[in-house]
């Protein structure tokens, strides 16, 4: 007994080691800026490469395709608050270059995306081959939701067999499987996570190098907590009605209900006071929800007493966990759905409706189960009895299903982010022989937002020209030109209010008005958000 | 033969088909052979927006020499003169200034009416017959203006205030 009060101080020490490997919690990050822009020609090879973030996140790859078709991984990228620095190579060759960069945010998740700069003329844009292998990526949604299901399963009925009643000996066996294949599983989704992190293939899972990088995200965390509550689990037997039993069994359900909360979009939505202990709160009334689906509908086989008195005290403790789930859901939901906007038609929102889809048949039955045909089955109906079991058996296969949707959630960034990243500028830099601009819309979407230009010559001297129309136009859209005057401001930009009617590529032109009679036209296009 | 008569013939069709559309500020003769006299006969058929024109100014290619423009009754004629790029040969003597701008201001034209501003000048023998030259124009009126200073480029869509163009032909002899 003493061995096993020691064991669970150890896992206890291991939980609170895994959330002091958290980061400040953050949310997931989006790229704001980058120095140089995108598209940008400049007169020398920059030094440096600095990219700006919503939020600071840890760099993870970074490869440059030279004008040259040289391609090479760039080390030694650096973070300073939430910027990436990359030192570039000396000596980049003239023409375009390209470097393709991926970054993880506090949640746990990489981020990519690339950008083309010119050092003294243009040249054709370099390409690199790139995007989530979708075998991967199948991979990483099946694993998330046979680890969500294993811990539902696995740790939910742990719980079960210590708070309400006692297991069934063949279903103790079967809930000790699932917390053993959650042990064996869970790690496996770090070594995944460190691939997708890498943008590398399967053949890479055998190597250090994905392994090391997932641990640097904040998903080691999450999986260093399941582990804790696999092992907790598996470990409250050794004691199945001693008081250590209970606690292990608790511990397990706590580790459990903060794996989730370490890593990924919910846990990580501002303010994080507030959505941290909503995702705490919500797994751990659903641990004891849906731990409890498979051993009521195993004891309700048979109508004996060990049964009925399982479903009684069930029934007595449901509304405790139910009703905080409900509500730390409707919290996350609300954090993480951002006000409304555009970024709600996006494919976060179409999961979460998918799962309000399957969450009202399940709470359906579940208030069907108790108003309607708990009492019957307590007096010993079986008809009541056989209903009861029956509808058990859907709500566990509809809590599986609800599993499946949500693992989708790993590969959407919700809407808040969307919305946030929306209001970022949006840049492009255009040129000709005798003049270049900088372009900057701000918020970068359709709406109420400022342009604002920064003009200089050819051999990036200053260009000052007597004034400066702008001229918008959408031919997808089938918009037509929308032409306006920009004034002068005394910090050297050129500045003009926008009203646009959509997101997308935008054509733009500059007319510069040099003198009286010369006219000097720029143009290029913009991608605004909706 | 008969291969390049008809490119002429086409080109000559599409010629007609572009003729400026007369809402523009346009010049009545549009080519001229290097080497010879010119009048420009420069036409206004409208003032900005439904305001009357006040001032015309035009600016002088490099290559016009010897510009003179005619008064205009109702209008006070002003030109600039500075050194042209290059030096010019003009009746066996060489020239190197002139006149690069005429302004017709303080005169009063209706919307609704139309008129014409004149000037000639002479077209040097040096220019590449070919190509066109540009006579950028600023219509002032009561209130605001229209720059006809745009060049319109190959390839682009038609400028919405094209500078006045003068094809320059081969010269006569």
């Amino acid at each position: 007994m003493r061995a096993l009060h020691s064991l669970a101080l150890l896992l206890l020490a291991a939980l609170v080691a895994s959330l002091l490997m958290l980061s400040a919690a953050l949310a997931h990050a989006g790229l704001v800026a980058a120095d140089p822009v995108d598209g940008s020609v400049l007169p020398a090879a920059p030094s440096t490469l600095t990219l700006t973030f919503t939020e600071p996140v840890s760099p993870l790859l970074f490869t440059l395709v030279s004008s040259d078709g040289e391609r090479r991984d760039l080390t030694g990228a650096r973070s300073e608050n939430l910027n990436i620095l990359l030192p570039l190579p000396p000596e980049l060759p003239r023409g375009t270059h390209l470097v393709s960069w991926r970054v993880t945010s506090a949640d746990g998740h990489p981020i990519a995306g690339a950008l083309a700069f010119s050092i003294g003329e243009v040249g054709t844009r370099p390409t690199l081959i790139a995007g989530t292998d979708p075998l991967l990526a199948g991979s990483i949604w099946l694993a998330r939701a046979m680890l969500y299901a294993l811990l539902f399963l696995g740790v939910g009925t742990t719980l079960f067999g210590r708070l309400v009643a006692p297991l069934p000996p063949t279903l103790d066996r079967l809930s000790q499987l699932f917390c053993a294949a959650g042990l064996l599983l869970a790690p496996l989704t770090l070594g995944l996570q460190g691939l997708d992190a890498l943008d590398s293939g399967f053949a890479r899972l055998f190597s250090a190098a994905p392994w090391a990088a997932a641990l640097s995200t904040s998903y080691a965390a999450t999986v260093a907590a399941a582990l804790v509550a696999f092992l907790a689990s598996l470990l409250s037997r050794l004691s199945p009605e001693g008081r250590s039993g209970i606690m292990l069994a608790l511990l397990a359900t706590i580790a459990a209900a903060l794996a989730p909360m370490l890593s990924g979009h919910a846990g990580t939505a501002p303010p994080t006071w507030l959505s941290k202990p909503a995702v705490f709160v919500h797994i751990a009334g659903l641990l004891f929800w849906v731990g409890a689906l498979l051993p009521l509908g195993w004891l309700l086989q048979a109508g004996d007493a060990p049964a009925l008195v399982a479903l009684q005290r069930f029934s007595r403790l449901i509304p405790l966990a139910i009703v905080p789930v409900i509500l730390s859901g409707l919290v996350l939901a609300l954090l993480q759905l951002g006000p409304p906007g555009p970024a709600w038609q996006s494919t976060y929102v179409a999961l979460l409706l998918t799962k309000l889809a399957l969450l009202l048949p399940l709470f359906g039955l579940a208030v069907w189960n108790r108003a309607a045909l708990t009492r019957p089955t307590l007096a010993g109906i079986d008809t009541a009895r056989r209903r009861l079991r029956r509808s058990i058996g859907i709500e566990l296969l509809l809590v599986l299903l609800v599993f499946a949707v949500v693992a989708g959630w790993r590969f959407t960034p919700p809407p808040r982010v969307i919305a946030e990243l929306a209001a970022q500028p949006a840049r492009t830099h255009v040129h000709t022989a005798a003049a270049m601009a900088d372009i900057t819309v701000t918020p970068g979407r359709a709406g109420a937002s400022t342009l604002s230009v920064w003009l200089s010559d050819a051999e990036f001297g200053p260009l000052e020209p007597k004034s400066l129309r702008v001229a918008l136009f959408n031919a997808g859209l089938g918009v037509e030109r929308l032409t306006r005057p920009a004034t002068l401001d005394a910090d050297g930009f050129w500045r003009v209010p926008l009203t646009l009617p959509a997101g997308g590529a935008w054509s733009i032109e500059l007319d510069l008005r040099i003198d009286d009679f010369t006219l000097l036209k720029l143009s290029g296009e913009i991608e605004l958000a909706p | 033969m008969i291969r390049p008569i008809a490119c002429a013939a086409m080109a000559g069709a599409l010629l007609l088909s572009v003729t400026p559309a007369f809402a523009h500020v346009t010049l009545e003769t549009g080519e001229a052979p290097v080497g010879s006299t010119y009048k420009a006969v420069l036409r206004v058929p409208h003032g900005c927006d439904g305001n009357p024109t006040t001032a015309v100014r035009v600016r002088i290619p490099e290559g016009l020499v010897s510009v003179k423009p005619m008064p205009k009754a109702g209008w006070e004629l002003s030109t600039v003169k500075a050194p042209y790029q290059n030096a010019y040969e003009l009746h066996g003597s060489k020239v190197t200034e002139g006149v690069t701008e005429i302004t017709w201001s303080g005169g009063n034209l209706p919307d609704e009416f139309y008129d014409e501003f004149v000037f000639r000048g002479s077209l040097a023998g040096t220019l590449a017959a070919g190509t066109t030259v540009y006579f950028p124009v600023i219509q002032t009126c009561a209130t605001g203006e229209e720059a006809w200073i745009e060049i319109p480029a190959e390839g682009q869509p038609e400028p919405e205030l094209p500078a006045p163009g003068l094809k320059l032909l081969d010269a006569t002899h």
